[in-house]
């Protein structure tokens, strides 16, 4: 179970205000949709709760801790911010392998399960610099999906994929979040957005705007 | 165990995927022998000698570094191409794969290793075994070198040849302070002068600190002081071997002094640094 506590969450950077005040609750067995347009802060309230940025004012509880002052990173989080960055001259299980190494906690065969949810096939020898970009956004998202953390942080999951891998990868996150997991995505297309999430935050000009509860507007 | 692990990482990828950079010394080694053997053959020559040299005495030699820089317009500086070349081909290991590791590849490795201060350490130490094995490197290549054109296989050095070659003060040089100033200063020196250049690399940027590098070797080599630590190691210019020369002990507490301010002021900088 997780639960993320965000209290007027402010950052700037060179002067300008990338996050403003921001607050908001987010529970576990949940997926949210953060939504607005490009440069709005979607991606800097990711890097906050991932732990990557430091806030100017205002904090992070995961869990009852305090980011940057009771820990330095959220204890269990997968994250795809941006553009999946891995290195080139490795195939993607070599990748993940690497990365699990440093967690300490992910196996072989939780890898491979990772890679094969995504529609990657574990046995391709071919390295990251040969791959699509389709490829390398599944390699992303299995890389935040491995071992299958409390807290998955997903910055455009879906834009270089075709339709059959977003089916899939919708399925999985949906899987995910029924298996108590907590889901953060950001996305453009609204019709996918509203699909998958049970609260869509808007975001503008590093404000949260707008707040609504998908799952009871279903009900 | 979080370090470690990062350590483990970075040795994989920092030093064994770009083991072929440990060339440099080796090739170092190579031209410095040739030269000694050449030296070691016209003396024995000249005098009608058989004198026969060690495998440090070699070493000693390819650190000796270069005489002062004398402000003569009849006296013709030779460029100091190969200590150049041995400097900054360890500044040029450190330069790039840190920051590179960090900016590609830093969301992915932090948010894994969930240690912003463990990440650093490990750079610091990646730092501090890359010199210490270009070291090596430069040393068993001098002695394979040195093994195959007949040198003795002895850590002790040969007196009466060095006399003849660097002068009399090699006399009052005991063997334990040579070693200190051809061996330890030099290898402490470097790897503080790394140290600094690794944090520079992410405060500035990499070709910034490595061109900063640079530049304070090519200033070492022409001018020797205290605040251009590249002169430290020039063992030629040491108090112990010339008078007018630097401490080897200042030395040691400049490196001390670079490695603290390096590794601390990292550690700070990186725990407040925003990964974007």
């Amino acid at each position: 179970m997780s639960e993320i506590v965000i209290e007027g969450l402010t950052k700037k950077i060179k002067g300008a205000l990338i996050l403003d005040n921001v607050t908001m609750t987010l529970t576990s067995g949940k997926i949210y949709g953060f939504k607005g347009k490009n440069g709005s802060g979607k991606t800097m309230l990711m890097r906050a709760i991932s732990g990557l940025i430091i806030s100017d004012s205002g904090k992070v509880v995961i869990d009852g801790k305090e980011l940057h002052k009771d820990i330095p990173f959220p204890k269990s989080i997968g994250v795809l911010i941006e553009n999946p960055a891995f290195l080139h001259q490795y195939t993607g299980v070599k990748n993940l392998k690497l990365l699990a190494g440093l967690t300490g906690k992910i196996n072989s065969e939780e890898i491979k399960t990772a890679l094969e949810r995504v529609g990657l096939d574990p046995a391709d020898k071919r390295t990251y610099r040969k791959y699509s970009l389709g490829m390398k956004e599944k390699l992303g998202i299995a890389n935040a999906i491995m071992g299958e953390p409390d807290i998955i942080i997903l910055d455009e999951p879906i834009n270089a994929l075709d339709e059959d891998t977003v089916h899939k990868i919708k399925n999985v996150l949906l899987e995910l979040r029924d298996k108590g997991k907590l889901i953060i995505i950001a996305c453009h297309d609204r019709e996918e957005l509203e699909f998958l999430s049970d609260v869509i935050y808007e975001i503008k000009d590093g404000s949260v705007v707008d707040r609504k509860d998908i799952s009871n507007e279903d009900a | 165990m979080k370090m470690l692990k990062y350590l483990r990482r970075d040795l994989w990828l920092g030093t064994l995927k770009r083991s072929y950079l440990f060339l440099i010394p080796v090739v170092f080694a190579l031209l410095m022998s040739l030269q000694f053997s050449d030296i070691v053959n016209s003396f024995n020559e000249y005098n009608n000698s058989h004198i026969s040299v060690t495998i440090m005495d070699y070493y000693v030699f390819a650190m000796k570094g270069l005489d002062y820089y004398q402000i003569d317009p009849f006296y013709i500086y030779p460029l100091p191409l190969y200590w150049f070349t041995f400097q900054m081909g360890l500044s040029y290991f450190i330069a790039y794969y840190p920051e590179r590791d960090y900016s590609e590849n830093g969301v992915n490795i932090l948010v894994a290793g969930k240690s912003r201060a463990s990440w650093w350490i490990s750079k610091t130490v990646w730092c501090i075994s890359s010199a210490l094995i270009y070291y090596i490197a430069a040393f068993v290549s001098t002695a394979v070198f040195a093994l195959i054109q007949g040198a003795s296989p002895s850590l002790g050095v040969t007196k009466d040849f060095l006399v003849a070659f660097f002068g009399y003060n090699i006399t009052y040089v005991s063997y334990s302070d040579l070693i200190m100033i051809a061996v330890i200063v030099p290898f402490s020196i470097t790897t503080a002068i790394c140290l600094v250049q690794l944090l520079m690399s992410f405060v500035i940027a990499p070709v910034t600190s490595f061109a900063i590098t640079c530049g304070m070797y090519v200033l070492s080599a022409y001018y020797t002081s205290w605040f251009l630590p590249g002169s430290f190691t020039i063992w030629l210019r040491s108090s112990y071997f010339d008078a007018r020369g630097l401490n080897p002990m200042s030395g040691l507490v400049i490196a001390a002094f670079l490695a603290v301010i390096a590794v601390g002021y990292g550690v700070m900088h990186f725990n407040r640094k925003d990964i974007l």
